[in-house]
């Protein structure tokens, strides 16, 4: 019974991917931003779908678990990122409108006028957002896993999911995840209703009661306190992560902007998306209801809010919920195909605009869905440190777009920048990879620091050696 | 500019207060519910408040 609504509604995403065009899209430019008159509504369904991912379904209860409270970062960080989004948007959509551009490294390169920028930071989106989608594709697998019963499903699923990606992709682009979307950000809301209900209130009692309990038995989950989850991990988490929201050093975020009719569609859906991850209270909830059920140890923290479902829900309910969590698993990932082909296809690979660059970015979306996929089914875990780095290595990319988007910083020069993300990337991955003691600091926020130094100290030297302003394109008012 | 920046440092603010008063950030219920959860949704009421008043002021500029 489970299976089949799994099945069912695995189908349904699909459907849903290939209905958005009766044809396939004509040119990359379509295929990246859909013709560019998306309104507020759906401008707010694709960002709401792009942020909410496997993660924030089961990673917010596994961090209630281990961290208590300090999981509500999660909770904050997009809104605080849309009041920079609110203004900056705006100015991004007209700039790129006048220009065609369609990822966030055209918009350096056009601006900087440096190619050289734009290869750079067009890598290191890559880099930073291929972890990121196989996060999504194993989330998948285990989703699916969870709530069949079934070992063998996991494997089985994600490579049915890889290659059900992949055929919408190539078929309908952006405005085959709009269509999804719309799906999954109701069905989401939905599911965390039923599972409000079903865990905090079906098996802790009700809210008030399960606090109650909490507040005896485990009284330090309620507070920041001293610990691996102090205050200063919860700041620099928060900070790092909305502080890539606030200057649009996300590289997804661009296509959804250049993709709105018009500057008003642009920054408007900002308005109530922070009102949207409220409802990451409800996974927060049902990591408390763990910690009063479960033994520590008993289940991986990340499984708690399936298996806890799993107790509670009927067959078919918890289908619902297997579908939920397939959603915040694929539409996720198409858009970060999306990304990741468009900026192999637009900066890295230098092909003639054209038929020949929609040829490469559609291999592009075949061959980093099949290394995804072959990854997440042999070595599940082998680039899970990358996966750490995915907002500390993005947040590298803030100097450039804050230089180029915040009125009175666009004096920088490319090669400054460049030095900078280089270096600032360079720390983050060692600092990671060396898994060196930072006192609970996120990598990032030491990562752009010493990039923040490098671009200062270049930028000194190249006004010694040539004196003169940097010759920029100027973004514009918003 | 300054009205602007204004409102938009609320929510910061109160980020800051909530992490570093103990009536906030302790082991205390509001409603039921843990009394750090209740002020960060407050924030991101905020947020969404002063976005809202960001709107009003762009539409009375254009």
């Amino acid at each position: 019974m489970t299976l089949a609504i799994v099945i069912a509604g695995l189908a349904v995403i699909t459907l849903l991917g290939f209905i958005a065009r009766r044809r396939p899209a004509p040119n990359l430019s379509e295929w990246t931003v859909a013709g560019k008159h998306f309104g507020s509504v759906t401008l707010w369904f694709l960002q709401a779908g792009e942020i909410f991912t496997t993660f924030t379904f089961l990673g917010i209860a596994g961090l209630t678990v281990v961290g208590g409270v300090a999981a509500l970062y999660a909770v904050l960080f997009e809104g605080l990122g849309f009041l920079g989004l609110f203004f900056l948007a705006p100015r991004l959509w007209r700039y790129g409108r006048d220009r065609g551009l369609l990822t966030q490294a055209d918009f350096f390169e056009s601006v900087y006028h440096s190619r050289l920028l734009g290869v750079i930071s067009a890598l290191v989106t890559v880099l930073f957002t291929l972890p990121y989608l196989q996060i999504q594709l194993v989330g998948l697998g285990s989703i699916v896993q969870l709530v069949t019963g079934i070992p063998a499903s996991r494997t089985v699923s994600i490579i049915v999911g890889g290659v059900l990606i992949v055929a919408f992709m190539l078929w309908s682009g952006l405005r085959g995840i709009a269509y999804q979307a719309y799906f999954k950000d109701v069905l989401l809301i939905v599911v965390m209703v039923i599972l409000a209900l079903a865990i905090p209130v079906g098996l802790g009692g009700g809210f008030g009661q399960l606090f109650a309990q909490v507040q005896q038995s485990r009284p330090q989950a309620l507070f920041i306190h001293a610990g691996p989850f102090d205050h200063v991990w919860f700041l620099t988490s928060l900070g790092v992560s909305a502080t890539t929201i606030f200057f649009l050093a996300q590289a997804g975020t661009y296509p959804v902007i250049f993709s709105a009719r018009s500057a008003q569609a642009a920054r408007r859906n900002y308005i109530y998306l922070p009102l949207y991850f409220l409802i990451l209270v409800v996974p927060m909830t049902i990591g408390f209801t763990a910690v009063l059920l479960l033994q520590p140890g008993q289940v991986p923290p990340d499984t708690t809010v399936l298996v806890l479902a799993a107790r509670t829900l009927p067959d078919w309910l918890l289908g619902i919920v297997g579908v939920a969590g397939c959603t915040a698993a694929l539409v996720p990932s198409a858009h970060l195909l999306l990304t990741i082909s468009t900026a192999v296809a637009r900066n890295v690979v230098r092909v003639q605009p054209g038929p020949a660059q929609y040829r490469v970015n559609h291999v592009t979306v075949i061959v980093a869905t099949a290394a995804t996929v072959a990854i997440s089914v042999v070595r599940p875990d082998l680039i899970a440190l990358l996966a750490l780095l995915s907002y500390s290595g993005g947040v590298q990319l803030v100097p450039a777009s804050a230089a180029a988007l915040v009125p009175r910083t666009a004096w920088f020069r490319a090669e400054s920048l460049t030095a900078g993300l280089v270096v600032g990337v360079g720390v983050v991955i060692w600092l990671t990879a060396a898994n060196i003691n930072l006192a609970n600091i996120n990598a990032g926020v030491i990562g752009l620091g010493c990039n923040l130094v490098v671009v200062a100290i270049v930028e000194a030297l190249l006004r010694v050696l040539s004196p003169g302003r940097a010759e920029l394109v100027p973004v514009g008012k918003g | 500019v300054r009205l602007r920046l204004g409102l938009g440092a609320i929510p910061f603010i109160m980020l800051f207060v909530g992490l570093y008063w103990p009536a906030i950030n302790g082991p205390n219920l509001w409603f039921g519910f843990p009394s750090l959860i209740v002020w960060i949704c407050l924030c991101v009421v905020v947020c969404t408040l002063v976005l809202m008043t960001y709107e009003r002021l762009a539409g009375d500029s254009e």
